[in-house]
């Protein structure tokens, strides 16, 4: 857009010049045909607006340009050459407004929410579900957009979007930002300094430090990897758990298991620690800010707490003799629709495994962002017991009012809604003799949730991880804007009495179940962050010996 | 005034290639709906058709409005006729707007039945559905008459530029396919600097799609509604250009030497 600026002001510039030379010439011809080529500035202007939008700052080159117009109707030379002359002046006035205003080419924040919030209200399929207040979301988010449209703060206006899908608590209501800078700069706002350590809650409740950069100031001082927090910034961290929330999860225990990662990024140039050494003293230390917390933290979820098996997805690896993982990083298989190729290949692979003597199977799902139902029931036929399963139903959509058709709304709030199709599969029984165990994180979203959600019904399956499932299933819906993309649930799927299916209600309880929650404790700490071994896999293996 | 349109009807009503064209492309509007909703294994609904091809249904009457357009403002230069009509005590004002308001009400007319074929086609055949709402259809379609008035102002004044039925329906052709392509390009904001992505904006019904599990169909929905603020870029942006557009054929006219 900038460019497309540069070359309208240069543009006019340059034909301004050249009508100013052809004033002359016009006048001495007696068809007004040449003086037609002062409507050429005008027309290139149109069509550079109608690509590129209009802008106030540039108003002064499309009024130049406008203004050449009359240079076509004008019969003295002299007025030609006014217009000329004004124009030129008026493309660098634009010039310099352009150049100093901070109002330039920015976005219509305000306007953007109100036209993304609109649709959202109209089509998000868990309004009731979640009990979703939109008139207090909308006063509580629309003065941020404004504030962030006063300010010309792209930035700001990222962090209220960001925030305001925070709140529906649903996997599949999140904001992306398009300018990889404009995101970095977001996240940076919002998750504070890096003082060289992260902070993370044990399951007995104690705040410990993972991800303690060696060399660090922090590591100077005896800050290790499972060392006890006991106080940010002179306050007791458990005070500091949870006041900034860091992401939304639809379970409130998934929640809970990240909260104490906003911890770490609070403070200024420094930040006073309080921690237990490894001696059992307690120490105080000054820290100092080395750079922005969102990367450490990124760093810590990604590539330690949430890492599944490195391979590529639906690639086996073979853990020992009798057992065998399959990665499944997403529900899709290259640019298949009906999967039969996958499946064939898989129940081959299978059957191979079978024959070798493998008896347990690792389902690794850990961090899957989900993809296609299709692909999941083409996968869940070949482990599940012989005969039908019902996978899911749909809902039955009103096209009239746009909306899914509600059966019932119980006093408590609960909504039923009324059941149109049922998915179902034939189940093959392929691994009837073994154990199977699927691997989940809070990133196992969509897809991967309705997998965990069917298998976790078949007997010789048993569900594991620290967290339960992300727990949020439905399609997806966005609403794009110049410079980001709001995603939302936007087709609804069921259960058989018309309740949701997976995802949870106001109440927050995960529905999807975890039969094995691994506790995250300092031996968890130590295997994942000192020696980078796989926690869960390790688990998984300890559970086939059972 | 009246005589120089009378003069007109009476010439379109002995163009039998105008007429040709006419029939083509009633014919056009007809096998269109036909073709595409009878494609599906389940019959389209009309509302649906509408949604999905709004824009191709207007393009035909437009190119029919161009050709009018051209034939009524411009060929009158190619045999002389404007000269006689000067020569006769006529004034070039009256030349000129007689031209210009039988260009606008024709269009209007032939833009209304080429539409209706394709409308009432498409209806017969799938029944109008639940797609879209036939009250804002109507509105949209009242509004289609404004960027229709500031294209044939373009057309005129290009006519009077150029002075040549056959270059103006030829060059007009070529900025409307060009138009066409180019409306993929345009910023929806910025929609109303061109009199074709007026009209695209009034055939654009916002589709919204959501699917099933049970063989992943979709179900697309379409938004006909508009906001006062649509109104009124379309009403505003059409009058504000085709008023300057025919301003500026009238100020050549009137300057130029027509020999």
């Amino acid at each position: 857009m900038v460019t497309c600026d540069i070359v309208c002001v240069g543009l006019n510039l340059i034909l301004a010049v050249f009508l100013f030379w052809l004033a002359g010439f016009a006048e001495k011809k007696r068809s007004v045909k040449w003086r037609l080529l002062y409507l050429l500035p005008f027309l290139v202007t149109l069509v550079l607006v109608a690509i590129y939008e209009f802008e106030t700052c540039m108003f002064g080159v499309y009024f130049g340009a406008f203004l050449l117009v009359f240079g076509m109707v004008r019969q003295e030379k002299k007025e030609r050459c006014i217009l000329c002359f004004v124009s030129a002046i008026f493309a660098f006035l634009s010039l310099g407004i352009c150049l100093f205003s901070p109002g330039y080419r920015s976005y219509d924040y305000a306007a953007d929410f109100k036209s993304g919030f609109e649709e959202m209200k109209l089509h998000y399929v868990l309004s009731e579900h979640k009990s979703i207040d939109w008139d207090g979301l909308y006063e509580k988010y629309l003065p941020l957009f404004e504030e962030a449209d006063k300010a010309h703060d792209e930035v700001e206006a990222s962090i209220a979007w960001t925030k305001f899908a925070m709140e529906f608590q649903d996997g599949h209501v999140g904001y992306g930002i398009k300018d990889e800078k404009i995101e970095k700069m977001a996240y940076e706002k919002m998750y504070g300094n890096d003082y060289g350590l992260c902070t993370m809650k044990l399951s007995d409740g104690k705040i410990v430090a993972v991800m303690v950069e060696s060399g660090s100031e922090a590591y100077k001082a005896g800050i290790r990897n499972g060392s006890e927090i006991t106080a940010w910034n002179g306050e007791p961290v458990e005070n500091l758990s949870g006041t900034e929330k860091v992401f939304s999860f639809a379970v409130e225990e998934n929640e809970e298991f990240y909260e104490a990662l906003s911890i770490a990024g609070m403070g200024g140039e420094t930040a006073e620690v309080c921690f237990i050494a490894e001696t059992g003293e307690k120490k105080t230390v000054t820290l100092s800010k080395i750079g922005n917390y969102y990367d450490r933290m990124m760093d810590c979820i990604e590539d330690v707490i949430d890492k599944g098996a490195e391979i590529s997805n639906l690639e086996w690896m073979r853990v020992d003799e009798s057992s065998a993982l399959l990665r499944m990083r997403f529900m899709n298989y290259d640019s298949e629709e009906n999967f039969s190729e996958m499946e064939t290949t898989l129940r081959e692979e299978m059957l191979a495994l079978k024959a070798e003597g493998v008896t347990n199977l690792i389902f690794d799902l850990r961090s899957n962002s989900g993809g296609s139902g299709n692909h999941v029931k083409h996968i869940l036929k070949l482990i599940a017991p012989s005969g039908e399963h019902v996978y899911a139903y749909d809902a039955v959509f009103d096209k009239k009012t746009q909306k899914y058709k509600i059966d019932s709304v119980t006093d408590d709030g609960s909504v039923t809604y009324q059941v149109g199709q049922c998915e179902t599969y034939q189940g093959e029984n392929l691994w009837g003799h073994g154990k199977i165990i699927i691997l989940v994180n809070a990133n196992t979203v969509s897809a991967g949730d309705h997998f965990a959600m069917a298998a976790s019904a078949y007997p010789n399956v048993t569900v594991m991880g620290f967290t339960h499932s992300n727990g949020s299933c439905q399609g997806v819906n966005s609403v794009g804007f110049d410079y980001g993309m709001l995603t939302y649930s936007g087709a609804l799927l069921l259960n058989e009495d018309g309740s949701v299916f997976v995802d949870t209600d106001h109440a927050r309880k995960a529905v999807v179940p975890l039969d094995l929650k691994i506790p995250f404790d300092l031996q968890a700490v130590s295997v994942l962050f000192d020696e980078g071994e796989d926690y869960l896999l390790r688990k998984a293996m300890e559970e086939f010996g059972k | 005034m009246k005589q120089i349109m009378k003069a007109q009807l009476y010439q379109l009503r002995k163009n039998r290639i105008l007429w040709l064209i006419f029939f083509v492309i009633c014919m056009m509007q007809i096998t269109g709906p036909s073709g595409e909703m009878c494609y599906y294994e389940e019959m389209m609904a009309g509302s649906k058709y509408i949604a999905d091809f709004g824009y191709t249904i207007l393009h035909f009457a437009v190119i029919f409005v161009l050709l009018l357009t051209a034939e009524i403002c411009g060929g009158d230069f190619m045999d002389k006729t404007k000269h006689y009509e000067l020569m006769g005590g006529y004034t070039r004002k009256k030349i000129y707007f007689s031209r210009f308001w039988l260009s606008f009400l024709l269009s209007v007319l032939f833009m209304i039945v080429i539409s209706m074929i394709a409308v009432i086609t498409a209806v017969v055949l799938g029944g109008w559905g639940d797609e879209l709402s036939p009250g804002w259809c109507l509105v949209r379609l009242a509004l289609v008459i404004f960027p229709m008035f500031r294209l044939i102002c373009e057309f005129v004044f290009l006519s009077y530029v150029v002075k040549n039925a056959y270059v103006v329906m030829g060059a007009g052709t070529f900025v409307f396919f060009a138009g066409m392509v180019g409306n993929n390009l345009i910023p929806e904001k910025a929609r109303f600097f061109s009199g074709l992505g007026t009209l695209y904006e009034l055939t654009d019904f916002h589709p919204w799609s959501t699917f099933t599990l049970v063989g992943e169909k979709m179900i697309t929905l379409y938004d006909a509604t508009m906001n006062a603020s649509q109104i009124a870029g379309v009403i505003g942006s059409s009058m504000v250009f085709g008023l300057f557009f025919l301003w500026l054929g009238y100020r050549v006219f009137l300057k130029d030497d027509i020999n």
